[in-house]
C-alpha cells in the first residue's frame, strides 16, 4: 500500500493532534475543579466548640460549611477532641437579603438548642430524642445575624434548615444559589455581621 | 499489526485511498468533538449521581493512607489488613483537602477525571491498532455502553482499575509493535505508520529503545497504578511475559531470530527496571504492603481470587443464588445482556476475523497480529479464571467492568477494518455500516438520556431492556438511586404536609447502607433499620434483595422509574393499609 506523502500527516502534526485531544479530554475537569476552588466563598459558619455542656471549659473555634452535624459511633469526632456526649457549641453566620422574604426555618436537634436571628430567639428545643421545630420568619432586606446555641444529649445532632426557593428546607447555605440571598462568615468582635 | 491484516492483498486506487484518508481526518475531528462534548456533559451532570456503597470504605482507606504519610508512618490495623492499594483513594483524599464540596462529591469529580483518562486510553489504543477511525469507534463503543458510562461517576474501584488496565494494554501493545517492527526491520516512519492503519512500526525516527525513557516510565506508571487499585493489575505483567514468549516463537517461525534477539537484549534491562519501578509505584499507594512487599500482594491476590468473606444473594434469571456458588455462565450472561448488541456483534466479528487472518498469516509466513491477540487474551482470561476458580461473583459484571475498554477497542478496530475494506473493495457498501453505526449512536444516546443518572441498570434490547431485567437480574445494586428517591420523598412530604413537616421528625426505614439515608436526607428524617421498619413513617428502598416487594399493602408515596423498571420507591407506613381485594 502506497500513498502520496503529501496526503499523509507528518509525525509533528500527529503529535500535535494527540496533544490537543489529550488536553481536551483531560484538562476540563481539573480546570473546572480549580475554578470551583477559586470561586468558593469558603465556609460561612463560625463554630465555637466548648469542652463543657454549658459553654464553659476549653474552647476551639472552627469554620463549617453547612448547618447540619450529627455524631454517632462511626462519626464520633468533635472538633477540639471533646467527647461527643460532653460538649456544647455555638454556631453563627451572616445572611444578606436583597429584598424582604418570608423564610421557613426549621431547627432539628437532639439536646438543648436555640436559634436566634439578630439576637431574637426564634426557635427552641429541649429533648434527648431528635426533634424538629419550625417557624416562618419575615426578614427585612439587609444583613442578619443567625446564631445557634447547642448542648447535646445522647448521640447529639443539630441542624438548621431553611427554604429560600419554595422547596423543602435544607441545611443552610443550600448548595444551589438563590438570587438575592448571600451568606458571609461572621467577623470577630461585637458586630459580627457589621450591624 | 493491523496492516498485516489488511495489507496482504492488492493495492488501492489513489482515489479510494484519498477517500479513506479524508475519513480518517474526519474521524480525528469527530474525536475532538466527542471528547469536548463528553467533558461538558460529564461535568454538567455530575451532581445528579448519588453516592454508592463502595465509596465510604474507599474514602476511609484514602484518609488512612494520608494519615500514614503525614503522621509518622504508623500503620493502623485497617491499613495493614487492606487487600487494596489506594491508588485512587489517596489522590481523592488529597483533593478533599482543597475541595469546596463534601467528600462524596469530591470523590465523584476524581472518579470522572480518572474515567476520562480511561476514555483517552481507549481512544489511543483503538487508534494505535486501527488508526483514527479505530480510535473514534473504540471511544464511541465504550461511552455508548450505558453500564460503563453510569459507573464512571461514582465507582472508586472498578473504573480506576479499568483505566489502569486499558493504559497497561496500550503500553504493552506499543512494546509488541516495537519488537515486531525491529525484528522485521520495517522502515516505516511514524507518520506513515499512523495513517497506514496499524502498520508494523519501526523504531526509525524514534529514540533507541534503551534511551526511550518516557516509554519505560509510562509502562512503570500504568502497571504500578493499575496494581495499586487492584492487585489483579499484576496480570498485565503476566500478559507482557506471555507475549514476549509468543513473539520469540514467532520470530523463530519467521526466521527473524537474530533481529528479534537484538531487540530483546536491548529491551531486557529497561523492561526489568520498569517492572521494578511499577512495583515501587504500587507500594507507595499501599502502605499495608510496605513491610512485606512480595508476600502481602501475593496474599491479597489469593484472598481476592478465592474471596468468600462476602456471601450475598445475587440474581440470575430470576433466581437468587449465593454469590459464592454462581454457575459458570453468570458472567457471560451479564455481558451478553448488558453490552449493546452492536458492540457484542462487532467484538465477536473482530475476534472471528482475527482467527481467520491468523490462520492466513501462519500459512503465508507473515507476522501474527499479536497486539490484537493481546486484547483477546485480556478480555477472555480474567473471566475464564473466575469461572475455573469458582470465584465469588455478585453485582452482575461490575467487578469486570475493566473488560469493557478492550472489548470496545476490539469492536471499534474491527469496525474500522471493515470500513477500510469496504472503501477499498466495495465503496458502494460503505454507507451501510456507517449508517448502522450512526443509528446505533443515536439509539444509545437516547438510552443514556432516558436512564440518566442510572445508566448502570441498562440491559440491551435482546434481554427485553431494564423493565424485563429488573426482577430477574442485578440492576440497581449500588445505592446511587437513593439520592433521587430521597429528594422526591422530601419534596412529596413537604408539599403534602407542610405544617407538620416543619415541626416533627420522620422515621425512614429501608434496605442497604445507613449512609444512603444519613447522607441523602436532611436531619429531620431519621434512619431506622429494617428490623424496626414497622415503626417507621416511611419505607424507602431500592430494588436490591427484593426490597420493593416489602410492605406492598402500604400506599406509594413516590418512585424512581426508568424505561418501565421501578428502581426504588417510598411507601407511607403510617397511612391506612390498603384493604385486600375481596375474593371473587
Amino acid at each position: 500500500m502506497t500513498a502520496s506523502s503529501s496526503a499523509l500527516p507528518s509525525a509533528a502534526s500527529e503529535r500535535r493532534l494527540t496533544r490537543w485531544i489529550t488536553a481536551l479530554a483531560l484538562l476540563p475537569t481539573p480546570l473546572w475543579f480549580l475554578l470551583a476552588v477559586a470561586r468558593d466563598p469558603g465556609p460561612v459558619w463560625r463554630a465555637e466548640y466548648y469542652g463543657g455542656l454549658d459553654f464553659s471549659g476549653p474552647k476551639v473555634t472552627v469554620t463549617e460549611r453547612r448547618s447540619s452535624r450529627y455524631w454517632d459511633r462511626q462519626n464520633a469526632q468533635v472538633p477540639g477532641g471533646f467527647g461527643p456526649r460532653r460538649f456544647s457549641a455555638r454556631f453563627d453566620t451572616c445572611l444578606r437579603l436583597k429584598q424582604a422574604r418570608e423564610i421557613p426555618f426549621q431547627l432539628v436537634a437532639s439536646g438543648l438548642a436555640s436559634f436566634s436571628i439578630d439576637g431574637q430567639e426564634q426557635l427552641r428545643l429541649d429533648s434527648k430524642e431528635r426533634e424538629a421545630r419550625g417557624a416562618v420568619a419575615t426578614l427585612a432586606p439587609g444583613m442578619h445575624h443567625l446564631s445557634l446555641d447547642f448542648s447535646g444529649r445522647g448521640w447529639p445532632s443539630i441542624a438548621l434548615n431553611a427554604s429560600f426557593d419554595g422547596k423543602a428546607p435544607v441545611a443552610i447555605p443550600a448548595p444551589a444559589n438563590v438570587a438575592g440571598v448571600e451568606w458571609f462568615p461572621p467577623r470577630p468582635g461585637p458586630a459580627p455581621c457589621g450591624e | 499489526m493491523y496492516s498485516s491484516i489488511v495489507s496482504c492483498s492488492g493495492s488501492e486506487s489513489d482515489v479510494r485511498r484519498t477517500a479513506w484518508l479524508r475519513a480518517e481526518l474526519w474521524a480525528d475531528r469527530l474525536s475532538i468533538l466527542c471528547f469536548g462534548v463528553l467533558a461538558l456533559v460529564m461535568l454538567a451532570t455530575l451532581p445528579d449521581y448519588g453516592l454508592t456503597y463502595d465509596e465510604e470504605p474507599h474514602v476511609r482507606l484514602g484518609e488512612r493512607v494520608l494519615e500514614f504519610y503525614t503522621g509518622g508512618f504508623i500503620r493502623s490495623g485497617g491499613l495493614t489488613r487492606s487487600v487494596y492499594g489506594a491508588g485512587f483513594d489517596l489522590g481523592a483524599a488529597l483533593l478533599r483537602r482543597l475541595s469546596p464540596w463534601d467528600e462524596y462529591r469530591t470523590n465523584h469529580i476524581a472518579c470522572v477525571f480518572v474515567a476520562q483518562v480511561g476514555l483517552l486510553g481507549t481512544w489511543k489504543l483503538g487508534r494505535w491498532l486501527a488508526g483514527p477511525v479505530g480510535g473514534l469507534s473504540a471511544l464511541l463503543f465504550l461511552v455508548l455502553t450505558p453500564v460503563y458510562y453510569g459507573h464512571q461517576f461514582n465507582n472508586p474501584k472498578d473504573i480506576p482499575f479499568a483505566t489502569g488496565y486499558v493504559w497497561g494494554l496500550y503500553a504493552i501493545a506499543r512494546l509488541i509493535t516495537a519488537a515486531q517492527a525491529a525484528a522485521a526491520g520495517a522502515p516505516v516512519n511514524a507518520a506513515q505508520a499512523s495513517s497506514d492503519v496499524g502498520s508494523v512500526r519501526s523504531a526509525h525516527g524514534e529514540p533507541s529503545l534503551a534511551r526511550d525513557w518516557p516509554r519505560w516510565l509510562g509502562l512503570a506508571l500504568v502497571l504500578g497504578l493499575a496494581m495499586s487499585v487492584r492487585i489483579a493489575g499484576g496480570v498485565l505483567i503476566a500478559y507482557l511475559a506471555l507475549f514476549l514468549v509468543l513473539l520469540g516463537l514467532d520470530f523463530l517461525r519467521l526466521g527473524q531470530t537474530a533481529a528479534g534477539w537484538r531487540w530483546l537484549r536491548s529491551a531486557l534491562l529497561p523492561l526489568g527496571l520498569a517492572l521494578l519501578a511499577s512495583w515501587v509505584v504500587m507500594l507507595v499507594f499501599w502502605p499495608g504492603a510496605l513491610a512485606n512487599p512480595l508476600q502481602k500482594p501475593a496474599d491479597a491476590f489469593g484472598t481476592l481470587a478465592r474471596f468468600t468473606a462476602y456471601d450475598s444473594p445475587t440474581l440470575l434469571r430470576g433466581k437468587h443464588i449465593s454469590s459464592n456458588h454462581v454457575p459458570w455462565d453468570y458472567l457471560p450472561t451479564y455481558f451478553a445482556l448488558q453490552l449493546p448488541e452492536l458492540t457484542s456483534a462487532a467484538f465477536l466479528a473482530s475476534v472471528l476475523g482475527l482467527c481467520v487472518r491468523t490462520v492466513q498469516c501462519l500459512r503465508r509466513r507473515l507476522p501474527i497480529a499479536w497486539c490484537w491477540w493481546l486484547l483477546v487474551v485480556a478480555v477472555s482470561l480474567p473471566p475464564a479464571y473466575a469461572i475455573v476458580r469458582h470465584s465469588t461473583l455478585y453485582n452482575g459484571l461490575r467487578h469486570f467492568l475493566f473488560l469493557m475498554p478492550p472489548i470496545s477497542v476490539l469492536a471499534g478496530a474491527g469496525f474500522a477494518l471493515l470500513l477500510r475494506r469496504l472503501v477499498r473493495d466495495r465503496p458502494r457498501w460503505v454507507a451501510v455500516p456507517a449508517l448502522l453505526f450512526a443509528l446505533f449512536t443515536l439509539d444509545q444516546v437516547g438510552t443514556l438520556w432516558r436512564l440518566h443518572p442510572h445508566q448502570h441498570v441498562s440491559f440491551n434490547r435482546l434481554s427485553g431492556g431494564a423493565a424485563a431485567a429488573v426482577d430477574r437480574y442485578e440492576t440497581e445494586y449500588y445505592g446511587s438511586v437513593y439520592q433521587e428517591l430521597h429528594a422526591r420523598l422530601i419534596e412529596e412530604v413537604w408539599t403534602q404536609h407542610r405544617e407538620t413537616y416543619l415541626n416533627r421528625t420522620f422515621l425512614v426505614a429501608g434496605c442497604g447502607s445507613k449512609l444512603f439515608f444519613t447522607r441523602n436526607l436532611p436531619l429531620n428524617f431519621q434512619y431506622l433499620t429494617m428490623r424496626d421498619a414497622g415503626g417507621a413513617d416511611y419505607f424507602a428502598s431500592y430494588v436490591r434483595d427484593d426490597c420493593l416487594l416489602r410492605f406492598r399493602n402500604r400506599p406509594l408515596v413516590t418512585q424512581v422509574e426508568r424505561d418501565g423498571a421501578v428502581l426504588a420507591l417510598a411507601r407511607d407506613m403510617k397511612a391506612r393499609a390498603r384493604p385486600k381485594a375481596a375474593p371473587p
